[in-house]
Parts: C-alpha cells; sequence; structure tokens
C-alpha cells in the first residue's frame, strides 16, 4: 500500500466520484422537489454528450460546454411541458413510467441521429496533457477538469437554490404548491423549469463525461444503473447524501481496481488453501469485483439504513 | 363481461372462471393447426411461457401496486436452474424442470425480497434494478458458472416421459400450454384469497394496514417470493424452448425493462392483461423488431402515449371502449382514430426515412418528406379539433393511483380523498 | 409539540380528549399508536410499555385507532375492510389461513356480517369504500377500529363533518361497539363529549391542564379562560 498507489487512485476515485455526483445530482434535484425518477436522466447524459460532440464540431468544445446543456435542458422541459405535466396529480409512478419510456425514445433517437459507434471526442489542448505529477504518477488534465466543473456546478446550484429569489419561489413550490400558486407564483412552470435544469445538469455531465471518458451507444446504460445506485445509498432526494454517496462509490471502484488483490491472496495471507473456493472463485480479484461493489454497498445500506445515508424518509 | 377480470375488486364467479379457462385452453388447442409455420408455433410457445412471467410481474405491479425493475432476477435465475437441470441435475424429468426454475426463483426472490421490500414505491424500484444489475455483473464476473457472454446450453431430449420425449416442438408448446393454463389459474385463485385482499390492501393504503395489525413489508416480501417463484417456472419453460440461456442478459435491466413495458402495454387492471402483454411482446421481438431498427423509439413512443392516455393498457382499453365510445360519440370517435393513424403514420414515415437516408444510402424519394410531414401535422390538427379541453379524471387510472409513495411512514391519502386532487378547477392546463 | 401530558385510561372507561386546535390532540394519538415515537416519557398498555413501537404491534397487543381523516382501502368492499381488520387483529390461527378465501371462515364472516349491520352498512358491504358516501366511509373508518375486540380504542373525532342526524347514530354506535372497553375520544362537539365520556381531558398548547369528570372541567376556571366561552355551558 505505497502512496504512489493511494494517492493516484484517490485522484481517479475522486474524480470519477464527482463526474457521479455531477449526475446524480440533477436527478435529486428533480425528484426532491417534483417527487418524481427521471428515468430518462442517464439518456439525457447521453444526449449532452453526443450533442457536445455535434456543438464541438461546429462550434469549439468550450462553447459547445454551454449548447449542449441549453438544448437537453430545452428537451427536457418540452417533455415536461407535454407531458409530466398532466401526470403529476396521478402520483410518482406514472411520471416514472413515462420518463422510462422517454429513455427508450431518447437512447435510439441519439442513435438514429449519430449512429451505433462511439464517437472521436476531441478534448481542446489545454486538457489534453497532464494537470500535475503525483508520486511521479501524472494525473490527466481532462480529470481535473471533471472534478472543476463538478465542484463548479455544485456551487452554482446551491447558490442558486439556497440564496436566490428563484431558490425561494422552488422551495415554497414544493412545500406548499398550492399557496405559493395562491400568491401568483406559476407553479407548473417552475416544476417545468426545474425538471428542465435537472436535464441539462445531465447534460453538463455528459458533454464533459462523453468528452473525458467515452462517447458511445451503451453510456446511458452503463452509467444509468450506477446513478440510481447513487440516490438510494445517499438517501432519495437528499443532495448531500448525493454528494457522499458518489464521491464514496468512487473511491471504492478505484481503490478496488488499484489494490488488486484476489481471494487467494487474502487466504493465503491467513495460511488457509485456496481450494477451498474453487478455482474460478479464488481467482477473482478485488479489481474484477469492483463493477459489484456499489451495488453490494447498496445492498448493505438498504438493510441497514434504508432511508439512505442522509435520507430523510422512512 | 369481456372475460376479463379485475384485479380491483370485481371478481368473477367460479362458472365465469371455468367458461375463460376452457376458452383458452381450446384456443391453445386450435392455435398450432391455425398457425401453420413452424415460426408460429415457436412464436405461440413464447406467448405461452411469457405470459406466466408477466402475469407474475402483475402479481407485483397491479396486485400490490410494487414496481419493479429486477423482474428478469426471478425469470433468469428459473432459466439458469432450467439449464442447469437440463444438463447436470441428473434424470430430473423434464416436465418437471419448470418446477425446478420456480423453486431455484424462489430462492433467489426471497433474499432479493428482503432487500427491496425494505423500501416501498420508487426506492423499490430503484434497488430491484440495481439487484438485477448486480447479478447481471456478477454472472459476467465468473464466466466458468455462468457462460459469459455466450452462455450455457442444454439438451432437452435427454429421456421420455409418458411417450414424449419433448424433441419436437409441438411438444414443448403442449408443456408450456399447460404450465401456462395452470400458473394463471393459481395466479386468479391467489388474488380470491385472503392473502389477496390483503395485498390489495396494503397497496391501496399500506400505513392503515399496518394500524389494523398487518405487516406492510412481510405482505410485500411474500408476494415478492410468490411472484418470483412464478416467474421462474416461465423462465425455465423459455430454457426448455430455446436450450440456451445468457444470464448477464436474462437477468439485466434490458430484460426487467421489457417485461414491465409490455405488462403494462397489456393493461395491469385486468387480470388478464398481462397474456395481451405477452403477445404484443412476441410479436413486438419478432416482426416489429425485423421491421425496423427503430424499435425501441417505436415502443418507447407507445408507452408514453399509453401511460398518458390509456392507463390501463390494452386491456383497460378494450373493457373502456364500448363507454367511451358511446360518451364520446361516433364523428368524434372516428375522428380521433382517423388523427392517431394519421399521426402514428406520418412520424413513422418520417423515421424509417431518416433512417434510410442516413445510414443504409438508400435513395428516398423526395415526395415521402412532404407527403410525412403532412400526415403528422393533419393528425395532429384532427386530434386537436376532437379533444376536449375540459379536465375530468381519467377512467382507466390504475389501481394504485390512491397510493402515495413519496413518504411512506405517514398515512397516504386514500382513494377517497385522492378524488379531491382530481382537478375541477385547476390553474395547470 | 406535547409536555408533560400524563393520562391515564381504565377499562370500561371513556375519555374525551378535548382542546383547540394545534393543542396536540392528534400528535398524542400519534405517539401513543405508534406512529410517530415518542421523545420522552412511556406508553403503557396494561402495564406494559408499547412506547416507540410499530403500528402493528400495537395493533396486535390490543390498541387500535381510527383517523381524523378517513383511511379506507379505496378498490376494496366494506366486508372485506371488516375482514382484513379481523385478520389483522390476530385471531391466533397460522398465517396459512391467508391462503383460502375469507369465506371460509364461518366465525369470522359472521362477526363481520353483525359489524356491518351495526355500522348500518349491511346493503353497501359489497361496494367499493371509495364509491361509499361520507357518512358510510366515517361509518367504516371507526368500525375498523373496533374490529377484532381490541380492548382500548383511540377515536379520532369520529364525527367530523356530520350532519345532526349521522352524529346522533354515530354516538349510539360507539356506545355500543365501545361498552366495556377503553375509549380515548378526540371530539370538538361538545354535546358528543358531555354525551359520551366519563372523564374529560383538556390539552392546551400541549399542556394537560385539566382532567376530571365533566361537571370539573366545565368548572374549572383553567379551562373556561382557555376556551374564553366559546362553548356554551
Amino acid at each position: 500500500m505505497t502512496a504512489s498507489l493511494l494517492v493516484p487512485a484517490l485522484l481517479n476515485g475522486l474524480s470519477y466520484g464527482l463526474l457521479l455526483f455531477m449526475l446524480s445530482a440533477g436527478l435529486t434535484l428533480v425528484f426532491s422537489l417534483l417527487g418524481v425518477l427521471n428515468f430518462a436522466h442517464a439518456a439525457f447524459y447521453m444526449l449532452g454528450a453526443y450533442l457536445g460532440y455535434g456543438f464541438a464540431g461546429a462550434l469549439g468544445f468550450w462553447p459547445s460546454l454551454v449548447a449542449a446543456p441549453v438544448v437537453v435542458g430545452l428537451l427536457g422541459g418540452s417533455f415536461e411541458r407535454v407531458c409530466l405535466r398532466r401526470l403529476h396529480r396521478r402520483g410518482p409512478v406514472p411520471g416514472l413510467l413515462a420518463t422510462f419510456g422517454l429513455s427508450w425514445l431518447v437512447v435510439e433517437a441519439v442513435q438514429l441521429f449519430w449512429g451505433r459507434s462511439s464517437l472521436p471526442v476531441l478534448l481542446p489542448e489545454v486538457l489534453r496533457g497532464t494537470a500535475f505529477t503525483v508520486y511521479g504518477v501524472p494525473f490527466a488534465a481532462s480529470r481535473a477538469f471533471v472534478m472543476a466543473v463538478a465542484v463548479g456546478m455544485l456551487a452554482a446550484v446551491w447558490l442558486l437554490l439556497a440564496r436566490s429569489q428563484v431558490g425561494l419561489v422552488v422551495r415554497a413550490a414544493l412545500t406548499h404548491p398550492q399557496m405559493a400558486q395562491a400568491l401568483g407564483h406559476d407553479v407548473p412552470t417552475v416544476f417545468t423549469a426545474v425538471f428542465a435544469g435537472g436535464a441539462a445538469l445531465a447534460g453538463l455531465a455528459g458533454v464533459v463525461g462523453g468528452a473525458v471518458y467515452v462517447t458511445e451507444p451503451g453510456m446511458a446504460a452503463a452509467v444509468g444503473s450506477i446513478v440510481f445506485v447513487v440516490v438510494v445509498v445517499g438517501g432519495m432526494g437528499s443532495l448531500a447524501g448525493a454528494f457522499v454517496a458518489s464521491l464514496a462509490i468512487g473511491l471504492l471502484q478505484n481503490l478496488a481496481v488499484a489494490f488488486d488483490v484476489s481471494a487467494a491472496t487474502v487466504l493465503a495471507a491467513w495460511g488457509l488453501p485456496a481450494q477451498w473456493l474453487g478455482a474460478p472463485a479464488a481467482r477473482v480479484g478485488l479489481a474484477q469485483v469492483a463493477p459489484l461493489l456499489p451495488y453490494l454497498l447498496m445492498v448493505a445500506v438498504v438493510v441497514l439504513r434504508p432511508r439512505g445515508l442522509l435520507g430523510n424518509r422512512g | 363481461m369481456a372475460g376479463l377480470e379485475s384485479t380491483q375488486g370485481g371478481r368473477a364467479g367460479p362458472r365465469a372462471v371455468a367458461a375463460v379457462v376452457a376458452g383458452l385452453a381450446a384456443a391453445a388447442v386450435a392455435a398450432p393447426w391455425l398457425a401453420g409455420s413452424g415460426l408460429a408455433l415457436s412464436m405461440l410457445t413464447q406467448v405461452a411461457w411469457l405470459a406466466i412471467v408477466l402475469l407474475a410481474n402483475n402479481l407485483l405491479l397491479g396486485q400490490c401496486g410494487l414496481l419493479s425493475f429486477g423482474h428478469a432476477l426471478q425469470v433468469g435465475a428459473g432459466s439458469l436452474a432450467g439449464v442447469a437441470a437440463m444438463r447436470w441435475a441428473g434424470p430430473v424429468p423434464l416436465p418437471l424442470v419448470p418446477v425446478v426454475g420456480g423453486l431455484a426463483a424462489l430462492a433467489v426472490a426471497l433474499p432479493a425480497g428482503f432487500v427491496a421490500t425494505r423500501s416501498a414505491g420508487t426506492a423499490f424500484a430503484m434497488v430491484t434494478l440495481a439487484l438485477g444489475e448486480l447479478a447481471a455483473a456478477f454472472a459476467l464476473m465468473v464466466p466458468d458458472w455462468f457462460g459469459g457472454e455466450s452462455g450455457i446450453s442444454a439438451d432437452r431430449v435427454y429421456g421420455r416421459w409418458a411417450g414424449l420425449d419433448f424433441g419436437a416442438p409441438l411438444q414443448v408448446y403442449g408443456l408450456a400450454v399447460s404450465y401456462a393454463l395452470v400458473s394463471g389459474w393459481l395466479l386468479y385463485a391467489l388474488g380470491g384469497t385472503a392473502l389477496g385482499r390483503l395485498l390489495a390492501a396494503v397497496r391501496d393504503n399500506p400505513a392503515r394496514a399496518a394500524f389494523l395489525g398487518h405487516d406492510p413489508r412481510r405482505l410485500r416480501w411474500l408476494a415478492y417470493g410468490i411472484s418470483g417463484f412464478f416467474a421462474g417456472i416461465g423462465g425455465a419453460l423459455g430454457a426448455v424452448q430455446f436450450e440456451i440461456v445468457s444470464t448477464a442478459d436474462a437477468v439485466g435491466l434490458a430484460r426487467s425493462g421489457s417485461y414491465l413495458l409490455f405488462t403494462y402495454l397489456g393493461g395491469t387492471a385486468q387480470f388478464l392483461g398481462p397474456l395481451l402483454g405477452s403477445v404484443l411482446m412476441v410479436l413486438a421481438s419478432t416482426w416489429l423488431a425485423l421491421w425496423s431498427p427503430a424499435w425501441p423509439l417505436y415502443l418507447g413512443a407507445v408507452f408514453i402515449l399509453t401511460v398518458m392516455f390509456a392507463p390501463g393498457g390494452l386491456a383497460g382499453a378494450a373493457v373502456a371502449a364500448p363507454g367511451a365510445l358511446r360518451r364520446a360519440g361516433w364523428r368524434r370517435s372516428v375522428v380521433l382514430v382517423l388523427g392517431c393513424a394519421a399521426a402514428g403514420a406520418g412520424a413513422v414515415a418520417l423515421v424509417e426515412a431518416g433512417y434510410r437516408v442516413r445510414w443504409s444510402g438508400t435513395a428516398v424519394s423526395a415526395g415521402t418528406w412532404p407527403v410525412a410531414t403532412a400526415l403528422l401535422l393533419a393528425g395532429f390538427a384532427l386530434l386537436a379539433s376532437a379533444s376536449r379541453r375540459r379536465r375530468k379524471p381519467p377512467a382507466l387510472a390504475p389501481p394504485w393511483s390512491c397510493a402515495d409513495w413519496r413518504n411512506a411512514s405517514a398515512p397516504p391519502p386514500c382513494c377517497v380523498a385522492s378524488t379531491s386532487r382530481w382537478p375541477r378547477a385547476s390553474a395547470s392546463p | 409539540m406535547l409536555r408533560g401530558v400524563d393520562l391515564a385510561v381504565a377499562p370500561g372507561e371513556c375519555v374525551a380528549l378535548i382542546g383547540p386546535n394545534g393543542a396536540g390532540k392528534s400528535t398524542l394519538f400519534d405517539a401513543v399508536s405508534g406512529r410517530t415515537a415518542p421523545s420522552a416519557g412511556q406508553v403503557l398498555l396494561g402495564g406494559r410499555a408499547i412506547t416507540g413501537q410499530s403500528p402493528q404491534r400495537i395493533r396486535r397487543r390490543g390498541l387500535a385507532r381510527s383517523f381524523q381523516i378517513t383511511q379506507l382501502f379505496g378498490t376494496l368492499c366494506a366486508r372485506d375492510h371488516l375482514r382484513c381488520a379481523l385478520a389483522g387483529a390476530g385471531s391466533g390461527r397460522s398465517r396459512l389461513w391467508w391462503l383460502r378465501p375469507f369465506q371460509h371462515d364461518a366465525a369470522a364472516e359472521a362477526e363481520v356480517s353483525r359489524l356491518l349491520h351495526l355500522l348500518g352498512l349491511d346493503a353497501r358491504g359489497d361496494i367499493p369504500a371509495a364509491r361509499l358516501s361520507y357518512a358510510e366511509q366515517r361509518a367504516l373508518e371507526i368500525g375498523l377500529a373496533f374490529c377484532g375486540d381490541p380492548p382500548v380504542v383511540l377515536l379520532d373525532e369520529p364525527t367530523a363533518g356530520m350532519s345532526q342526524e349521522e352524529t346522533r347514530l354515530c354516538v349510539q354506535r360507539i356506545r355500543t361497539l365501545g361498552a366495556g372497553r377503553a375509549l380515548l375520544i378526540v371530539e370538538h362537539d361538545m354535546d358528543v363529549v358531555f354525551g359520551l365520556a366519563d372523564r374529560i381531558a383538556v390539552l392546551v398548547q400541549g399542556r394537560l391542564i385539566a382532567f376530571g369528570s365533566p361537571a370539573a372541567v366545565r368548572a374549572d376556571p383553567a379551562v373556561q379562560q382557555a376556551y374564553a366561552g366559546s362553548w356554551a355551558c
């Protein structure tokens, strides 16, 4: 467990965790404010990545960072206006089902426009190299960029909700929608705006994630279930919980990959023969098991503390 | 009565049930002769065991109000057990392999259900999703046990029972139909038992059920187990038919999502709705998938429209159609149908033309674009002219719209209180 | 928020809990029936502590409650409601009985029919609860609390929203069903209170300011001040 292994793993875990947070923040906000879990959130992420690719080709990378989320936000807002608005009164489930259908639609529509192979997104020069070197291991500038955008996004959202007039209205509409409406605020439009905002956040995460990691048709499926795990582990509707859970999962997975021990090694360290587990299981190392760890964490949290780490509802 | 009994409480008498079962059995017997080709027989077999899978899914969705994105976990466990039983477990008679599948799925459903039913509502849905994905990831991790991406295969012809070796597709069809009829009857009977009523109570108002002395969590867990058992029977029959199972695909979210989609499309408030759903599912996966590469797009769009306008699914719409037709009047109904057809045709034409132009390089005649767009716009115009601006409660609201799941610890408004939520003079359009 | 509420109800006694809105009456009910856990203090049922237990456990121990806002199962008929309530009260049978239809339990069916008759729902027993009238739903709501013979019953504003005649019928039912049980009733209608209660507890801003016979409470100056002549004596 040398520092040269630990610190890069920590940094990678931090950057992946922050990307997860960027993704799950929008989802959590929409859920806590509208009560609807947006199943198409990962699809918006994918849409943002592909739009980012398209806009980067036409406008350049930096403008696409703004353009893509705006377009995704507009599309999300129109879906809310046309479809979800009439479903709100029927409870949270019809909205979830509608976004489930939307996810199938969006993922296929994206492949209609951009095809079924992965796209080469070019990062601008300044993000291609190394940001800094730690213990002799270079830390990619792109990863640092992800972290910067995530932190910036978190700060902006917090400022908007906690400090601004808009945030005040949104929070009022959450707890007392009829009263807020009676006071003259257009609550349905507020809901549309919140949903559009959540979609835009997903789109922003998509532009960044698609550029830094990969842009391909399977990206929505790959990241979709992890985002839901983050939301459940953190506590449905808790933004702070999503933050903690994203970082926990990011760190857990990267540390597992870095410290690849197999069951056989562990058994040997305890002086037990590896044959006990059988050849296939003994060979499995921690790095291979890494994809399972977020789910196992979720199982543990749900069994021990069903409302999530920082959730406040039963 | 259309022969489709409701899960909401209006249950048919034993004579009606017997008549329906006899009718279905007769149709099942006649179908292979009417179908003709081997492909059609294979599709019918799929309809039979998928019906069991979707009926099990509807036990959770319609009867208990539990939205599960992890149904494929139990189905896949049953498939895997089926393949294992055929291949390794010695002389398990083939006719009993589905039971083995059911028991294996039950063994998976009990711990999975224990974890999942700690939550309710949206959180439950997410936990079941993650459990399915956990299993899929695990299956890929140990290819020696699960066959990796290519899966594990088996041979179903390994003995004779009562003169049948089940090599012929017709015999497999007979097996699937027999299990489907028995499972369907058992699941229907469950709805009429005390347990069925209690599950409906927990669906409608879980907190009130708790104050009456019942444990909602335990009841949901029980339902999850029962649903898993039947899902496993269906899965094992699928393994018997195709003689191969790719575990990672069989248990993942994509599969669970399909089961959910078609259960809902078939109809959740009518007991036989999932049977319609299984027919739709087989048709979609064979014809629709072959006809257009954009099939997920169409399914997604149809699903959204169903959620918005026909929450009772196809079965619900069929049951409510006569009344709705009477209320709307012939002219409006014709305009609505024409509008839907035109808009649908226009949209499909645009998508298909788009695909061809973009990817297959086939030339599309210049007239296609304006015609398709015109159709689409005409359809919308017809729909707009026919739609009422008056708000009224959706006549086909699914049974669980009564329950508010956001705060499971507080008594949710019951169906009565929720009628006040149906807008009479709402500010939102 | 409740501050130092010390209340005891004896078997066969009917205690009415009154007080202005926001006094904490529903909070008290929630704490006692298991909906919320009290932060301090104890709830004793027949000498055994039930503080902070789950609602279903408390019901099985013998404490039932009704709700101010009717809480029913919309798609179930009234008969099914009572059957579920009886099943929940726990007749000592194993859970395997649940795999049989309710109709197979003759004794329970007889009890359900008797209760339906008492509640005036004979003819309406097989209609989904969502389609019953408000008064019928309230009657069912109260009937659910008495199902299964619980020794202690909490009724939260049983006559809320009822007309004179409906109130009269409701009080009659409560008298019949509640005979021999410990009853704790929250009420705003003073006629009902003085008609049913053996003792009255007055809750104001979370504090118990009086607890005694109706006459004593009526004469209590603290109570009179709290209500400032809002009810006719």
